[in-house]
């Protein structure tokens, strides 16, 4: 499937924030979109999922106009994975994952066995088989994100919107949702995903978009966009893209691209160290 | 490995414990009181009126168990199922446990009803009437005011704000009235029914209410899975594939529809709305699917069990509103020293 957003201006109470956004994604590919903070990218999301109406442009899926008031049969198409956050309520991690499927459960049982058992099969595919009856707001947060993102696969959606699925999360976990990404973009999810790192497009996605403050929005291949010129423009920050070849093993190996922040440095003589110390 | 959670087993245990437990309630409210009575007159009376044969009991006893205590117990069940069930919904909808039914104005507004009504000297069906109207017309203004200022924008914190102004806008409204009323008549009627009692409480005030109290039931038992995904927040909810805009006028509306009949009804009973889905939420959690018929079913077991004490533990009866305070605040600060995870 080809999910398509053509022109598209959105924002608040008739003031554009987002303006003039066209990118395309097919079934299977990941697309990173990088911007500073306040620069509109929760703003264009929440306009794809249809939380913000649009001022201008169409979202069309197949080249059919995604209709966002009918909202069982978008659910149904896109999964929507929040950022992490406490819900004011203890539920039980199965039944939070159950809820993607409450659109489809019928009127008087609630949901079906077999929704449970489907909710146990999604949880068990993202290796957290062993959260199932725990208190979701008792587990960590990168535990909660993996959550989350179940909950939005039990929606068998053809494209996922992933709102910094790594924000708030340890390194480690960082990896583990990004490995997970990788994973569903290869069984053909098509995913757009937010993130503050740029390595993250190098990581996990085949496609990335930059936002910058003066409204220009580009989007290319990952090679094209997160470039040294175009992060510097975006974020005001130098930056080197620099090749690392790493060998796991000696079968295993191969190039991996990074990209490495210029640091100011100041280089303090002994004189001036004496001067500080004196003068405290 | 069975596809349901565990917890789910326990949570149905809880809800048939709380029907034999409401069930056995039922039948000894109708024992106490001042003038008593026997489990042997209980049964002949109701076996008399089902089977339609001649009763043997005393015509005095007949009329305690029919007319006066019947009535009594069917309107506390009834009132504190509502009103619990109505304080699990708001409680769910603007995800904040801290939340209760009259979050919206709607008690407020049913007291000015019923004191205007008072005041001019309207019989009793038409305090209950004016109360519920008054009560609807509260939470109408409530929301009216949000869709001016908010315009799609923070609707649920701004209603909340709404409600806290109409309310307090119908407080003033009611000291007003209390002020101008005659304080040899009109002011210690007006006060006595804000109290809240159901000392004179008759059968056709009971079925009264199960109209608004149907209406407002049914469609919030039916969709009260999708709570769940409520409580979330809209923008979730909605990506689930709820229609949360229509969705939060429907339980509004119903939840408002049971407040200001019960309001109408006995006056202004707190806490119910606010302590009891709390309780609940411990013994079943927070799955509305057990979370709902349990807040109903322990509600009405509160309150009935606080209106059995309100009649019978002083030779004066106790005004409801005032007991369910007393009794509720301390159990409140219970139940907070219990709790174990985050929210109850």
């Amino acid at each position: 499937m080809r999910f398509e957003a053509r022109d598209i201006c959105a924002g608040y109470a008739g003031i554009d924030i987002v303006h003039d956004v066209s990118f395309a994604l097919g079934s299977g590919e990941v697309l990173c979109l990088l911007g500073p903070n306040g620069v509109g990218k929760t703003t264009l999301f929440k306009s794809l999922l249809g939380f913000l109406p649009l001022h201008k442009g169409h979202i069309l899926l197949d080249e059919q106009p995604l209709c966002h008031k009918d909202y069982k049969k978008q659910a149904a198409l896109i999964g929507y994975v929040p950022q992490v956050h406490e819900p004011p309520f203890p539920f039980q991690v199965l039944d939070v994952v159950v809820m993607g499927s409450v659109s489809r459960m019928s009127l008087f049982s609630g949901p079906s066995r077999t929704a449970y058992s489907k909710a146990e099969q999604i949880l068990e595919i993202l290796g957290i088989a062993y959260l199932r009856d725990r208190v979701y707001t008792e587990i960590s947060g990168g535990e909660r994100q993996m959550v989350l993102i179940a909950r939005a696969l039990m929606q068998d959606p053809k494209f996922l919107m992933m709102d910094e699925p790594t924000s708030n999360l340890d390194f480690g976990n960082q990896m583990r949702v990004l490995q997970q990404v990788r994973m569903l973009a290869e069984k053909g999810m098509g995913i757009i995903m937010t993130s503050h790192f740029p390595d993250h497009a190098f990581l996990c996605c085949t496609k990335a978009a930059v936002m910058c403050k003066d409204a220009s929005f580009k989007v290319g291949s990952v090679q094209e966009i997160v470039t040294e010129y175009s992060l510097y423009k975006a974020y005001g920050i130098k930056v080197k893209i620099a090749n690392v070849n790493v060998n796991v093993d000696e079968e295993k190996s191969g190039t991996v691209r990074t990209c490495v922040p210029m640091m100011n440095t100041i280089k303090i003589t002994k004189e001036e160290v004496y001067c500080r110390e004196s003068a405290s | 490995m069975s596809a349901v959670p565990k917890k789910q087993y326990a949570a149905n245990k809880i809800i048939l414990v709380s029907v034999v437990i409401l069930v056995l309630s039922i039948f000894v409210s109708f024992l106490v009181g001042r003038y008593s009575i026997t489990p042997k007159d209980v049964f002949a009376v109701f076996y008399a009126k089902f089977s339609g044969s001649d009763c043997r009991v005393a015509e005095m006893v007949q009329s305690v168990i029919i007319k006066v205590r019947m009535p009594r117990i069917f309107a506390s069940v009834l009132i504190g199922g509502a009103l619990s069930s109505a304080g699990a919904v708001y409680q769910g909808l603007f995800k904040n446990p801290m939340v209760s039914p009259d979050i919206l104005g709607a008690s407020a507004g049913a007291g000015f009803g019923a004191a205007i009504a008072i005041l001019l000297s309207w019989p009793f069906v038409f305090i209950q009437i004016s109360a519920f109207v008054v009560g609807i017309f509260a939470v109408g203004l409530t929301y009216f005011i949000c869709k001016i200022v908010s315009r799609g924008k923070d609707a649920l914190l701004i209603l909340v704000l709404a409600g806290m102004i109409v309310s307090t806008l119908f407080s003033s409204f009611i000291t007003l009235l209390k002020y101008v009323a005659d304080p040899y008549t009109k002011l210690p009627e007006i006060t006595y029914w804000l109290m809240g009692g159901l000392s004179a409480v008759s059968m056709d005030d009971v079925l009264m209410m199960l109209i608004p109290f149907f209406c407002g039931m049914i469609p919030l038992f039916f969709l009260r899975w999708q709570l769940n995904a409520m409580a979330f927040g809209d923008e979730e909810a909605k990506s689930m594939g709820l229609n949360t805009d229509k969705l939060r006028i429907v339980y509004i509306v119903c939840a408002t529809l049971l407040t200001a009949a019960s309001v109408a009804i006995c006056g202004m009973i707190g806490w119910i709305g606010l302590v009891i889905p709390h309780l609940t939420r411990m013994l079943v959690g927070p799955n509305y699917k057990y979370l709902m018929p349990a807040s109903f079913l322990i509600g009405g077991i509160f309150l009935l069990i606080v209106d059995n004490l309100a009649r019978t533990m002083f030779t004066m009866e106790i005004p409801l509103g005032i007991l369910t305070s007393i009794i509720g605040a301390p159990f409140f600060v219970y139940l907070l020293m219990k709790r174990r995870k985050g929210w109850l």
